[in-house]
């Protein structure tokens, strides 16, 4: 199995509140890896630390894929399109217009976005902008996936169609790594890595759960 | 991807975000001119007040262009762009919106205020474009708010209007150049536009710096080392 993605001993702490301690993650290719726990336990911050987005006061992080970040709160333009979107970020991959729009509107068709809307982001449902945000990360063939919450605002059908689309993700050989609430849907990942609140005594946050 | 595609690409995004603020661009547009035309002809200061609601327009522009990407900015840095590309791509469409009010502007100054220098009237309003944007993004980037970046604004602009130009420490604050070509134009006293230019063109150049740290200590993205053949096989 190929290693994608491995944080080892990640600690981090913001204004002197431990956050986490000695958290370590492994997300292989084609499989699926959970971050679960209660609230303020640091997935969110794990996940950060993951993407690059937040250094970790102690561990490493190494990499060997392209990989797609799709954060909690979607980090989208109000005034632009899901079109404009796509260009926007297709251009960060080195796609030009026409790639990014074709790759783009195939990863939206599939999160059922609604085909040819062309309404402003600000327009748009709570749902249906959550799967911009979601497709965004699968532009370029990511083979790494960070997704915070990815199905918030989902519909039931939606959110069932998320857990197959992480299927096949896993069939096509991509690592993906969710943080989740959603205890139900553990049965469907390979292997959880559950956090817990940084108690007093700074014992280790990150408890790798067999599967 | 080449710094000028991307730079290019940021830019088009921005300029399509900012055609669909018509409202706002309106109100801004608005206001240097009615800052202006609310003193009458001939007073001898009217140009002043309207400079600096031209600045306020093109910083307040920059300055809500820069908080409304603020969330967006982490992740298209995650994506790919450099800090280069999202500041100039930002800078550029707000520079030419400011040109455009400028360039409609500075023929109603020159008819209604009829200047003893011209050219260092119009010079001024160039230069007050050229430093109101920066200006607002180096305060986008300082301030996460709205109401303390536009207060900060607020600030820049009311010190240079009440700060007479020839006073010890004017030249310390950042619209110093076109406030001191405005009385050049006005009264005509021969002080010359070399230093007062010279004084945007390094305001401006300061302002980007002081955007560019503050951007990178707020969006910088370290990508991660790649693995090596010993390592993740854990599991």
């Amino acid at each position: 199995m190929t290693a994608l993605l491995s944080a080892m001993g990640i600690t981090k702490s913001f204004r002197g509140h431990r956050v986490l301690v000695e958290a370590d993650l492994e997300a292989h290719a084609g499989q699926a890896l959970a971050i679960v726990g209660e609230n303020g336990a640091g997935k969110t911050t794990l996940l950060r630390i993951c993407a690059g987005l937040v250094p970790p006061d102690r561990g490493t992080v190494r990499c060997q894929a392209r990989l797609g970040y799709c954060p909690q709160q979607p980090g989208l333009v109000d005034l632009l399109t899901a079109d404009e979107h796509l260009v926007l970020f297709g251009g960060a991959l080195g796609l030009d217009r026409a790639a990014a729009l074709n790759s783009g509107r195939r990863a939206l068709e599939s999160l059922g976005f609604p085909p040819g809307e062309k309404a402003l982001v600000r327009d748009l449902s709570g749902g249906t902008r959550q799967k911009l945000n979601l497709a965004l990360a699968l532009l370029g063939d990511s083979r790494l996936l960070l997704l915070d919450e990815p199905y918030q605002g989902f519909d039931r059908g939606s959110y069932v169609d998320f857990w197959q689309h992480v299927d096949g993700w896993r069939r096509e050989g991509r690592a993906v790594v969710v943080v989740t609430h959603l205890l139900a849907e553990l049965e469907r990942v390979d292997s959880v890595v559950e956090l817990s609140v940084v108690r007093g005594d700074g014992s280790a946050s990150a408890v790798e759960v067999p599967r | 991807m080449s710094t000028l595609r991307a730079t290019i690409t940021i830019a088009e995004m921005q300029a399509r975000d900012l055609s669909r603020r018509r409202l706002a661009v309106v109100m801004l547009a608005a206001l240097p001119l009615l800052l202006y035309m609310s003193i009458p002809p001939g007073e001898g200061w009217e140009l002043t007040p309207g400079a600096v609601g031209l600045s306020w327009s093109v910083g307040g522009v920059s300055l809500f262009s820069a908080l409304g990407w603020r969330q967006v900015d982490p992740r298209l840095s995650l994506a790919g762009y450099d800090a280069a590309a999202q500041l100039l791509g930002r800078l550029l469409p707000l520079v030419a919106l400011g040109l455009l009010l400028a360039a409609a502007m500075t023929p109603l100054l020159l008819l209604r205020s009829q200047p003893a220098d011209e050219s260092a009237l119009a010079l001024a309003v160039v230069l007050t474009v050229l430093v109101g944007g920066p200006l607002g993004l180096a305060i986008g980037a300082l301030f996460a708010r709205e109401l303390e970046g536009m207060l900060a604004l607020i600030a820049v602009g009311g010190i240079a209007m009440s700060l007479p130009p020839d006073l010890a420490g004017a030249p310390a604050t950042p619209l110093w150049g076109p406030m001191r070509l405005v009385v050049t134009a006005y009264e005509g006293d021969g002080a010359g536009v070399g230093a007062p230019t010279v004084h945007a063109l390094a305001s401006a150049a300061l302002l980007g710096a002081v955007t560019w740290f503050a951007w990178r200590r707020r969006v910088r993205v370290r990508r991660p080392e790649p693995l090596t053949s010993t390592e993740g096989g854990r599991r």
